[in-house]
Parts: structure tokens; C-alpha cells; sequence
């Protein structure tokens, strides 16, 4: 595992695992601390308390009535009103009826006497009550055997001891019971997501650090065959991240860095080709006039009247000055080329300037300007690009001199956000693909008479302005070369 | 008096397990009754309900290990305004509800304990056993457990009551967790060791321990 994957891999681990323990660390807290508020001792014995209380009421209650009954039972009043009949009693029994949670109380009569039974006036429905029958035998009261005597206590009050039961105590029970077991296993099925998250986030880090390390060290293989002098080295940008975004600046730097070798290069060769043609101008040039003036001091001061030989003398005078002439011309070339001056490049706007050049040339038949309405401003060696252009527009006419259909050349303006395209393209035969590269390179000619300077005196001077010059076929049938100068000379402000 | 004195003693159940063979099976007679002391015994009169479980236990003296089991749970209410206990009670013979008049009558029942077959049939040799008795009360219901934890790492809603509905539950067999649990409470007692080989055979006619 690399630096970089490692370094991933324990930040998402402390990313996750951090907060996490925090939170856990926290709720474990607030876990055992809401434990510790709802099973303090003091919550224990409130409610221990409650169901004494309870139970307490509920047997104070059946004493409390129990004691009425005996009360009844025992109470002289009820042997008084036994001995005055029936009715006597019923009235007795009628106010102790009146009595809360008294259902009904009855005597009952001995042999030969009727049962006596009063009912409550006041106790309701039965299904609201749960009741008890206390029957009391009878001493003393004349006529009858016993007391029964019915009384109750609400339904809902014992239900709401069992509700209270089912809902506050015994969950506190259990919790208490299971106190320890809860705390473990709600720290269990915390801790379990974590190590999930952790486990998830390891494996993210690593796939996603394995992604990327990979992706640099193929970046850093490729730096190293460009260390290594490989230009041609491309790294394929896959993705969208930042990346993609270095391989595919690193593409462009290799391209930007190929078009810069190839400048260099040519630029290098074409100066020593200049001085080559310096020297040759120089070396040629300076013979020529020694050699013109013999030729034609011998031509002249031959006097004789043999004629074959004053033949023979006027045609060697005509062939040197001819091929003088010529040498004349090359050295004329030769010395143009050599002498190329730095470019001393100004805004200009190209639109009007190639119009300018197409009205300059009326001669070359079918040549024509395609510019936009708008400037297309870049900065340019008038001078040079005028050579430059005026070659390439000749040079056109030229082609299509021995072409039977209607000549055609255009010179075309086309301003770009960075840069101004300027094409000359022709109906003519145009550039075999095989010489396309040659072509620029200096004494490279197709054309007979040629001395294989002129296209490359061209490409020095696009690559003096910073462009980039290539051919390729036109859409009329022809060659088209595009040449392409930035708006801006590199180095200044935009 | 002497002689009615004698005979309760005849008749009285060892407080201490007891065990005897019955044939290829060994039996454990003790009465636990003890075990329910004056805490357990308030609690039972609470009015609260409570859930006993009494774990017969044959064990190895060597290693503790378990080599035959008997069982009986309770689960219990006193009626406060009916005074009355109602039980649902679940031992091998089944699940059954009783009442008793008094907690006494209830303990008098539940503890006694009397030639309940603990192992279907343990090697006559000389390997030492011991009978022991554990009173659990409110015990860990596994089902219960399990509850509480789905209601623990459940969000609200989600699960149903942990706790359960109903003070006595539904009539379904109670004893659902064999394994030595959490409870409330846990009071045990042991009979004395014993070599297999020397456990007295059941008399019958003649109580446990009495002769």
C-alpha cells in the first residue's frame, strides 16, 4: 500500500471513526445516565411505596366496611327496630344503604321469617364495581340469622393498579433486571455500525487511493519518458476529477512541448541553411561579375572574320550571361533568405490587410478574399506576413497555371477566440500527402525553376510570429494552407 | 402429641434436596418452602404479579456439569380485594391455573418437591452427584430479551410493546429459557453429595429422608 493510499485510508478511518465515538461516547452517557434517573433508588422505593399504598387502601377499605357491617350487626338499633317488624328494619337498613360503596344489605330471617333485603340507591351499576358479601351471624336480634352485607370498590381504581403494573413497573422491573444486559448490548449494536462504517470507509480509501495512485504513478512514468527525451508520450485522461484534469494538462504540455522542438528545430535548421546561403551569395556573387566582364571582353575584341568561330563566340557570350543572369537571381535569393529580419510585430487587423493583398495581385487569375465584416486584429510584421502570404498566393497561380478548369484561390480570414486563421487554399493539384513536411524544409522545390526557398522562408516567418503553419487538402480539390497566428505576441498582456 | 409429632415428621418433606433411584431414574424430593423468605414473601402479596422458576438440577460434584434437570415455574397474582392467589402453573405435566386461598397454601404446594424425576437414567458408578435447587424469581424470558433489544435499536414504532400486554400474559407455556439467566432474584439450595452407586432406592410408603 502506497504513502498516499495510506494516508487516505486513516484520514476517512478518522473521519468516520471520530465522530462516531464521540457520538457514541455521548449517548453511552446519556444511556446510562436516563438508566440511572428511572432506577435510582428513590424511583425503587416510590413506587415499592405506591403498591404498599395500595394495598394498604384497598384492605383499609374492606375493613372500613367490614367494621360498618359489624357495626350494623352488633348495634342495638337493629335488635330495636327486629323486635318492631319488618318495616322497622327495612327503614334501618334503608339509611345504612345510603352509606358510599354499598351495594345491598339484607337479614337474613330466621325459620318462619322473611328475608329483609334493602338495596343502595345510589351504587349504580354493577358492571363498574367489584364486590364482596360479608354475611355476619346474629345475636340478640329477634327473628333473624344473619347480616349479609354487600359492598364494593370501583372497577377502574383496581384496574388502574393492574394498568399501572403492566405499565410502569413491570417495564421497570425488566429493565432493571436486564440493566447491564441493555447497556452492552446497546453499546454492541453502536459499536457494530461503526466498525461497519469504518470497515466501508477502509475499503472506499483504499479503492479510491489504489484508483488514484495508479493514475499518478502512471503520470509519473510518463514524466519520466518525457525526462527521458520521448515527446510522443500520452496519458489517457480518464474521469473527471482533478486527475484527469493534470493528465490532461501534462497531454497538452507534451504537445506544447512537440510543437516547440519542432520549431526549435526548424528554426535551427532554416538558420543554418541561412547562413549556408549567406556564404553561397557571397561566394557566387562575387565571381559572377569577373566572369560577365571576361566574357564579354573576349566577345568584344575578337576581330577576326572567321564566322564559325564568331558564331561559336556569340553563343558562349549569350549562354554566360544567361546562366549569369541566373546565378544572379539565385544570389539574389539566396541573400533575401539569409537576410530575413526579425519580425517587429504591431496590431493589425488581417481582414484588411488580406484584402489589401488580393487587390495587390490582379495578375494571379481567380484569386479572391473571404474576410469577416468585423477586425480581426493580431500582431504582426506587416511586412513579413505580406511576403509570406504574397508567396503562398503566387505560388497558387502558379499551380493552376497548366489546370484546364477555372482557376480559383482563396485567401480566407478567420478570427478564433485566441487566434486568427488565415487560409490560402486552391482548385489546384495540390500537395502530394508524403511531401507535406518536406515541402517547408529549404531547397525543397516541386517546381522546376524553383530554389526551394519559398515555403520555407514562409514557415520562418509564421514560426517567428509564434503561429504554426500546415497543408492539407482543400475542399475546392486543391492545397490548403492554414496558417494560424495568436492574437496576442506570448509574453504580453492579452 | 409425641406420636403426632413423629408422624408430621414421617410426613414432612426433606428441606434439603433428597435423591433417591426409582428404578433406572433418579428422583429429587426436597421442600423449598424455605426459600420464600419474608421479602419474597411480600412480594407475593403485593398484588404484583411474579414469575418463579424453580430449576431442579442434577449436577457432576467434579465439574458442575449438568446431567439431569427438572423444572417448574409459576407465575403468580394476589387478588388484593378477592384475597385469593391465581397461578398459572407449567411444570412436565403441563400448564394449569390454580388459586389458593393464602400465600401459605400457595408456597406449601409450589415448594414441595416430591420423587420429581430429575434424569431418566444416571450409570450406577462411582461418580459423585449433588441435587441443587434454584429459585429464580422474575426471570430473563428469552422472548422478553429479544424484545427489549428489537425495541432498543428500533426506531419508535416500529416494534410492538418489549414488555408484553397483559399482567399474567397469554396462557402459553411459560418456561421458554432453559439456560441459567438474569432474574430479580436467585435463592438456591444444595443436598448434600452423593455417589451414585449409593443413592438409597425409592421405599414407597415411606417419605423421602425418613428413614
Amino acid at each position: 500500500m502506497g504513502r498516499l493510499e495510506t494516508k487516505l485510508l486513516v484520514l476517512l478511518v478518522l473521519l468516520i471513526a471520530v465522530p462516531i465515538s464521540v457520538a457514541f461516547m455521548r449517548s453511552q452517557t446519556l444511556f446510562d445516565r436516563s438508566l440511572a434517573v428511572g432506577l435510582n433508588p428513590g424511583v425503587t422505593e416510590a413506587l415499592d411505596d405506591a403498591v404498599e399504598v395500595f394495598g394498604a387502601y384497598v384492605r383499609s377499605e374492606k375493613a372500613r366496611q367490614e367494621a360498618l357491617a359489624r357495626g350494623i350487626a352488633e348495634g342495638r338499633p337493629l335488635a330495636d327496630r327486629a323486635a318492631a317488624g319488618p318495616d322497622a328494619v327495612r327503614d334501618l337498613l334503608r339509611g345504612h344503604a345510603r352509606a358510599p360503596r354499598v351495594q345491598r344489605i339484607a337479614l337474613v330471617g330466621g325459620p318462619g321469617v322473611a328475608d329483609v333485603t334493602v338495596e343502595s340507591p345510589t351504587f349504580g351499576d354493577p358492571a363498574r364495581w367489584r364486590v364482596r358479601t360479608l354475611e355476619l351471624p346474629l345475636t340478640g336480634v329477634p327473628g333473624y340469622a344473619a347480616l349479609r352485607y354487600t359492598f364494593g370498590l370501583e372497577a377502574a381504581f383496581l384496574d388502574r393498579f393492574e394498568a399501572m403494573e403492566a405499565e410502569v413497573i413491570a417495564p421497570r422491573a425488566a429493565l432493571e433486571t436486564y440493566r447491564e444486559e441493555l447497556a452492552a448490548d446497546f453499546a454492541l449494536r453502536f459499536l457494530l455500525p461503526l466498525f461497519g462504517a469504518v470497515l466501508v470507509a477502509g475499503i472506499i480509501s483504499v479503492v479510491v487511493g489504489r484508483r488514484i495512485t495508479l493514475r499518478l504513478k502512471t503520470l509519473r512514468h510518463a514524466m519520466e519518458q518525457v525526462a527521458a527525451g520521448d515527446l510522443e508520450v500520452r496519458v489517457a485522461p480518464t474521469g473527471r476529477d482533478e486527475v484527469a484534469d493534470l493528465a490532461r494538462g501534462f497531454n497538452d504540455m507534451t504537445r506544447r512541448l512537440r510543437e516547440s522542438r519542432t520549431r526549435i528545430e526548424h528554426l535551427t535548421r532554416v538558420s543554418a541553411f541561412q547562413g549556408i546561403a549567406r556564404r553561397l551569395a557571397h561566394e557566387i556573387k562575387n565571381p559572377l561579375t569577373p566572369i560577365l566582364l571576361a566574357v564579354q571582353q573576349i566577345h568584344r575584341s575578337y576581330k577576326g572574320d572567321d564566322a564559325r568561330y564568331r558564331r561559336t563566340l556569340d553563343s558562349a557570350h549569350e549562354i554566360v550571361v544567361d546562366e549569369v543572369a541566373t546565378l544572379e537571381r539565385l544570389v539574389t535569393n539566396f541573400s533575401r533568405f539569409a537576410k530575413l529580419p526579425t519580425a517587429e510585430r504591431v496590431d493589425e487587423d488581417l481582414a484588411a490587410f488580406a484584402r489589401d493583398i488580393v487587390a495587390a495581385h490582379p495578375e494571379i487569375e481567380g484569386l479572391s478574399a473571404e474576410t469577416p465584416d468585423r477586425p480581426a486584429v493580431a500582431a504582426v510584421d506587416k511586412g513579413l506576413l505580406r511576403q509570406a502570404l504574397t508567396n503562398l498566393v503566387k505560388n497558387a497561380g502558379e499551380a493552376l497555371r497548366d489546370v484546364e478548369r477555372a482557376p480559383r484561390v482563396t485567401l480566407r480570414v478567420e478570427p478564433t477566440a485566441d487566434a486568427v486563421r488565415l487560409v490560402v487554399e486552391d482548385n489546384g493539384p495540390g500537395v502530394p500527402r508524403d511531401a507535406r513536411e518536406r515541402i517547408f524544409e529549404p531547397y525543397v522545390t516541386g517546381k522546376d525553376d524553383g530554389t526551394g526557398l519559398g515555403l520555407a522562408i514562409v514557415k520562418k516567418i509564421v514560426l517567428d510570429h509564434d503561429g504554426s503553419i500546415a497543408v492539407t487538402d482543400s475542399a475546392h480539390g486543391g492545397a490548403r494552407f492554414e496558417i494560424v497566428l495568436p492574437r496576442h505576441v506570448e509574453g504580453e498582456p492579452g | 402429641m409425641r406420636a403426632l409429632l413423629l408422624a408430621v415428621a414421617l410426613l414432612a418433606l426433606p428441606t434439603r434436596p433428597w435423591l433417591e433411584r426409582d428404578g433406572a431414574a433418579v428422583v429429587l424430593s426436597a421442600d423449598v418452602g424455605p426459600l420464600f423468605d419474608g421479602d419474597l414473601r411480600t412480594r407475593l402479596q403485593s398484588g404484583l404479579s411474579t414469575t418463579l422458576r424453580l430449576k431442579l438440577e442434577l449436577r457432576e460434584l467434579d465439574d458442575g456439569a449438568v446431567i439431569g434437570f427438572g423444572w417448574r415455574v409459576a407465575r403468580v397474582r394476589w387478588d388484593l380485594w378477592d384475597e385469593r392467589l391465581a397461578a398459572v402453573i407449567d411444570d412436565p405435566q403441563g400448564v394449569r391455573e390454580q388459586t389458593w386461598p393464602s400465600i401459605d397454601a400457595f408456597v406449601q404446594s409450589f415448594a414441595a418437591i416430591d420423587r420429581v424425576p430429575v434424569a431418566g437414567s444416571v450409570p450406577v458408578d462411582e461418580r459423585v452427584v449433588q441435587a441443587v435447587l434454584r429459585l429464580e424469581v422474575n426471570p430473563v424470558s428469552a422472548d422478553k430479551l429479544a424484545r427489549m433489544r428489537r425495541w432498543l435499536s428500533a426506531p419508535e414504532g416500529a416494534v410492538g410493546d418489549p414488555f408484553g400486554s397483559g399482567v399474567l400474559g397469554s396462557f402459553v407455556r411459560l418456561f421458554d429459557n432453559l439456560k441459567p439467566g438474569i432474574a430479580e432474584r436467585v435463592l438456591s439450595v444444595s443436598g448434600q453429595p452423593v455417589r451414585a452407586d449409593r443413592l438409597p432406592f425409592v421405599v414407597r410408603g415411606v417419605r423421602p429422608g425418613g428413614g
